[in-house]
């Protein structure tokens, strides 16, 4: 989500907001969101209606987390593009991005999910256990 | 155990309405009425 902090200003200048959603409690994503400095809203999905009707839960992690997932929904709240990731795949918010712009002219290619360097994603998941502290399973 | 459908392109996206860290709510199809929206999910720290 970092990296969708620091494109933020790109995407409201395309046109779109940008939201983001876990089961976090608020007073988590506090933390999350001043840590990050994230720009946008992190919503708190605690009974987690939203993440199974966007059909993006976990249910084998901690009773129920939500796969990391991207959608972007247009002014008539139609879906326009999604992606539910896996662990390799990520959509990067570059390609987003160019997706929202290239809409408008009409001619847009939905970006495609790019692998990850499991190297890199293995660090990051080191960071964020310095960070954040370990989860260790029940 | 999880009947929900796939998200697809095209479809009308399900409403929700969520609170963020101030305990404001966020509906979705009032969030459309000025922009598009970006809405991610992300697994949280629980």
């Amino acid at each position: 989500m970092a990296d969708y902090a620091q494109c933020y200003k790109d995407f409201r200048a395309a046109g779109a907001e940008v939201i983001a959603i876990s089961v976090d409690p608020p007073e988590r994503s506090a933390g999350l969101r001043r840590d990050l400095r994230l720009p946008f809203e992190l919503l708190s999905d605690r009974t987690r209606a939203t993440i199974i009707e966007w059909n993006v839960l976990n249910s084998k992690e901690k009773g129920g987390i939500a796969i990391p997932a991207t959608f972007l929904i247009d002014r008539e709240r139609t879906v326009r593009f999604a992606k539910v990731e896996d662990m390799m795949m990520r959509v990067e918010p570059r390609e987003l991005l160019e997706f929202i712009r290239a809409m408008k002219d009409g001619d847009a290619q939905a970006p495609r999910a790019r692998g990850v360097n499991p190297a890199s994603m293995f660090l990051r998941a080191i960071a964020n256990g310095f960070r954040y502290g370990v989860n260790v399973k029940r | 155990m999880n009947s929900a459908r796939e998200i697809v392109v095209g479809e009308t996206a399900p409403d929700f309405s969520l609170p963020d860290i101030t305990g404001t709510s966020h509906r979705l199809s009032d969030l459309v009425k000025d922009s598009m929206c970006v809405v991610l999910f992300y697994r949280g720290h629980w």
